[in-house]
């Protein structure tokens, strides 16, 4: 099961995607008991994103969410535990980042800490450069304000 | 002191409120606290860590006011400090050092000590061995304390516990003991009247009032008497000899019991916390007589205060308190109720280590008069069946209510050793045996007016030199008419 959760919150980078998939669940936990003659990816066309429904299809085909709307239920309720233990990083940068550089980060984040983390961005133009980085209660401040800070305040 | 940004520059570990009860903080993050860490939040509010859970962390903080969820937490690493400073004396300041007194900012030289210290061990400490004279003759005389002693002063509400505290105070700055009262849930009219009562005795100079008002949020007032201790400490390590008055424990239990039940800890006794005793013997064990590097005796001096309903001393934290002090002086209400001022009960009322710092003149008189008394008590109760009264007995009842007389002490009144010898001489000798009680009560204050006036210098300094009742007896015998010419004169 872990793996297919993995498979599934793969493309899940920042905060805002873990909100706006965890509203999608549970869309999904409310329909799971209505109409259950049809399957679930049918009944939630236009509801949640294609690219999840697809996904979704794709369970459905390979038998692992075609059960009872019971056994769907609890499928998700476990994909909602597993999407609030990923641990989250504050990461305070200067500028609005790119999509391939979010990956990039997000990349570098699971290698060093070998499991996945989820980015909650703050877009704060003050600190210049550099970023400052919040983590399981641990603070490192690398952004560029420090280093300026230093060199004109230094001294005194 | 530095400020949020530098302390999470320096420890590098952040936390944020996750929720707010009354004083009690809880803290998420900061994966490295220690218990009693100082922890700092964005609004530069400090808290101290009470208890560590997994994840959360409970931390008492002081001033709840701009606190909001959500906030940034920073570690300091450090214990929780208060910052200390010589310029506290004359002063009345809250439990974290911020004068209270509307005479401005504390100027001079600050220094941050940890208000949890660990007590003098066992061989710094010095044996308690020089009297600490209140000016409250029972006490000095049947109840003797010594500096580094801890004695509980105990009884019920408005039975004069304030009022011979803040004699002994005097009698100390007069001494120049840096005196130190710490109040914990008093009313703001109570410490006027301290204040007021301080001034106009000129003692307000040698004292630093820490004051926890009944207003303030309940960690405030359950740190008031660790600052109050560590301020004490500062002036120890300077050398100084302190005298700390804590008024009173019982409410600052009751404060640690409303924090305990807040943080949801397990009620014992009385529904206070399991830890009540160590929390207050830690606090009452960091006074003692003890010795500096140099070695220099320096003292604190712990008069802690409980509070007893209808004269139930054995409550559990009178009881806690009274295992932990040197001995106890016990006011008595009833005896208050009869006009009897201080109203303290000599018979149950315990010094332990006191004795051994009197001279033995003292011992043998105090002697003489708990025999006296014991004496007295006991016709007493046989003189109310109404039997006539053979001359002894009727001379011994004449003598036990002038020793009431004389015991009973206005509340401005200072009574020093040699005064104290002086008048309690005049009674072993005989001089009011015959004279009727009002008589005596007349000529005390005669005494006592002409002794202010330095009438009685000349006594004053020759009454120090007695070693032994006999000599009392025989050099009071020789004086004898040159006091009836000093009271006598406008007659």
């Amino acid at each position: 099961m872990e793996e297919i959760f993995e498979d599934l919150t793969k493309k899940i980078i920042t905060k805002e995607d873990l909100i706006l998939f965890l509203e999608e669940i549970n869309l999904l936990e409310q329909i799971v008991f209505k109409n259950i003659e049809v399957p679930l990816s049918e009944r939630v066309k236009g509801k949640i994103r294609e690219e999840f429904r697809d996904e979704l299809q794709k369970l459905e085909k390979e038998s692992i969410i075609s059960g009872s709307p019971n056994q769907q239920f609890s499928f998700f309720d476990e994909l909602k535990n597993y999407l609030q233990k990923i641990p989250q990083v504050k990461l305070e940068i200067a500028f609005e980042p790119s999509e391939d550089f979010l990956l990039r980060i997000e990349k570098w984040f699971k290698e060093k800490n070998h499991r996945k983390v989820i980015l909650d961005l703050i877009i704060n133009p003050k600190i210049v450069g550099g970023a400052i980085i919040e983590y399981q209660g641990n603070w490192r401040d690398f952004s560029l304000v420090k280093e300026i800070d230093k060199i004109i305040y230094g001294g005194f | 002191m530095e400020d949020f940004k530098n302390y999470l520059e320096k420890t590098g570990e952040i936390g944020q409120i996750v929720a707010i009860n009354h004083s009690i903080v809880y803290i998420s993050g900061l994966p490295g606290l220690k218990l009693g860490e100082m922890v700092i939040t964005e609004n530069e509010e400090k808290g101290r860590v009470h208890g560590l859970d997994k994840k959360i962390a409970e931390v008492l903080m002081f001033d709840t006011g701009k606190l909001k969820v959500v906030e940034k937490v920073a570690r300091t690493n450090k214990p929780f400090q208060i910052p200390v400073s010589q310029g506290f004396l004359g002063r009345i300041i809250n439990p974290l050092c911020q004068p209270i007194d509307g005479l401005g900012p504390i100027i001079g030289e600050k220094k941050y000590l940890s208000i949890q210290r660990e007590a003098p061990g066992i061989t710094q400490r010095v044996r308690v061995n020089k009297p600490l004279e209140t000016g409250v003759m029972v006490v000095d005389l049947l109840v003797p304390i010594g500096y580094g002693q801890r004695e509980l002063v105990i009884g019920d509400a408005k039975t004069g516990k304030t009022t011979f505290l803040l004699q002994t105070m005097i009698s100390q700055a007069k001494e120049g003991i840096i005196c130190i009262y710490v109040g914990i849930g008093k009313e703001t009219s109570a410490v006027k009247i301290v204040e007021d009562y301080l001034k106009e005795m000129n003692a307000f100079d040698k004292t630093v009032m820490v004051i926890a008002t009944s207003e303030n949020p309940s960690t405030i007032n359950y740190l008031s008497p660790f600052s109050g201790m560590t301020i004490a400490e500062y002036f120890r390590d300077r050398g100084e000899k302190v005298l700390i008055i804590f008024d009173d424990l019982s409410s600052h239990a009751k404060f640690y019991r409303e924090i305990s039940l807040l943080v949801k800890r397990v009620p014992g006794r009385a529904s206070y916390p399991g830890d009540i005793f160590h929390i207050q013997a830690a606090l009452v064990e960091r006074a003692g007589n003890i010795k500096t590097p140099d070695n220099k005796e320096v003292s604190i001096t712990a008069l802690p205060v409980a509070e007893t309903l209808e004269n139930d001393i054995s409550g559990y934290i009178q009881t806690n308190l009274m295992a932990m002090t040197d001995g106890h002086i016990f006011f008595d209400i009833n005896g208050f109720r009869k006009g009897k001022r201080p109203a303290i009960n000599a018979f149950l009322s315990v010094s332990r280590v006191g004795n051994q710092t009197k001279e033995p003149l003292d011992r043998s008189l105090a002697g003489w008069i708990k025999r006296k008394l014991v004496e007295y008590q006991r016709v007493m109760e046989f003189s109310q069946f109404g039997a006539e009264l053979s001359w002894e007995t009727q001379k011994l009842l004449d003598l036990g209510k002038k020793l009431e007389i004389l015991f009973n002490q206005g509340l401005k009144t200072i009574i020093p050793r040699s005064l104290r010898l002086f008048l309690f001489g005049l009674l072993f000798f005989g001089f009011w045996e015959d004279k009727p009680q009002n008589v005596m009560k007349v000529e005390i204050e005669e005494i006592l007016k002409k002794y202010k006036e330095g009438v009685f210098s000349e006594v004053e300094s020759e009454i120090k030199k007695i070693k032994n009742l006999e000599e009392l007896k025989s050099f009071i015998g020789k004086i004898i008419p040159k006091v009836k010419e000093i009271l006598y004169a406008n007659f």
